[in-house]
């Protein structure tokens, strides 16, 4: 059974409520629904919130979900539009987080870094963030990125090539250049 | 060029294992108790069947009215038909005259 199958019958079974489905269905794309939220609104606090709201209302019309074997394509939308929503109402940017003043304990270490990382990515289109983000926060192929986001594999390897050029240049000048190594 | 991935995971809403799980399966089960009844379910999904349908049918009630409509503008254009009888230097009878430029109408 192809992914998509499965996904077509975990979405049928969803459809009746069956706690179950819900549950795989958000195992299975709440990651990804939070980096595109992350990849709009720069927060990951909003992209949490954004995330989860969008399921809730991707649930309530889970009968409008016409291919279900395009789930994801059809939730991540549902987050884009939400996180466009919010961003339009709160005006969040991710440069309005205030900079870390200490350097020494390695909590604040931590949230410098995570603010080097969402400046860097507000430096790249938002494709091209839930690309990268998809693809290197949540291992996701480019087959899988392709066909939720509805581009070509071959463009999807292209904005992560990009994405990756320009949030590495960006953490070299913040003096993150560790988190740019391999994991 | 490094080919390796970013590290993203101080972005990772997953770092605290717990916290992810419980949130997870509370999202889980929120999410199941909105899922709508299957029959308003399938009323959702035959929603656009249904307003194609109705759509069609206001149309094919208002073809007749819209066919009779263009049957009263075949009505002689009164400018022409003024120019004519100008032309021809003809005096149309008071009736004729009242037709073409929709005096007894109203208009």
């Amino acid at each position: 059974m192809s992914g998509s199958d499965d996904t077509a019958a975990v979405v049928a079974r969803a459809r009746t409520g069956e706690p179950k489905a819900c549950e795989v269905l958000v195992r299975r794309y709440l990651r990804a629904a939070y980096a595109v939220a992350l990849g709009v609104l720069g927060s990951a606090e909003d992209a949490q919130d954004v995330a989860q709201d969008a399921f809730l209302v991707a649930f309530a019309r889970i009968h409008t979900c016409r291919e279900a074997g395009q789930f994801a394509g059809w939730l991540l939308q549902i987050v884009r539009n939400r996180a466009h929503n919010v961003a339009k109402a709160r005006r969040v940017r991710s440069q309005s987080l205030p900079p870390s003043k200490t350097h020494e304990a390695p909590a604040a270490e931590r949230l410098q870094l995570r603010d080097s990382l969402l400046k860097a990515l507000a430096l790249v289109t938002e494709e091209q963030r839930e690309v990268v983000l998809l693809h290197d926060l949540h291992d996701w192929t480019h087959a899988e990125i392709a066909c939720a986001l509805g581009i070509s594999e071959v463009m999807s390897r292209q904005h992560l090539f990009i994405a990756r050029r320009t949030i590495r240049g960006h953490l070299r000048t913040t003096g993150h250049e560790e988190s740019c190594d391999e994991r | 060029m490094n080919d390796d991935p970013i590290d993203f995971s101080t972005l990772d809403p997953s770092g605290n294992a717990e916290d992810w799980e419980r949130m997870l399966l509370a999202l889980a089960t929120r999410g199941a108790g909105r899922v709508p009844p299957p029959v308003l379910g399938d009323l959702v999904r035959c929603a656009r069947a249904v307003l194609a349908a109705a759509a069609a049918l206001a149309f094919l009630a208002w073809l007749p009215g819209l066919l009779s409509q263009r049957g009263e503008r075949r009505d002689p254009d009164p400018v022409l038909m003024l120019t004519q009888w100008a032309a021809r230097d003809e005096v149309p009878p008071t009736a004729e005259l009242f037709r073409v430029l929709g005096g007894g109408h109203g208009r």
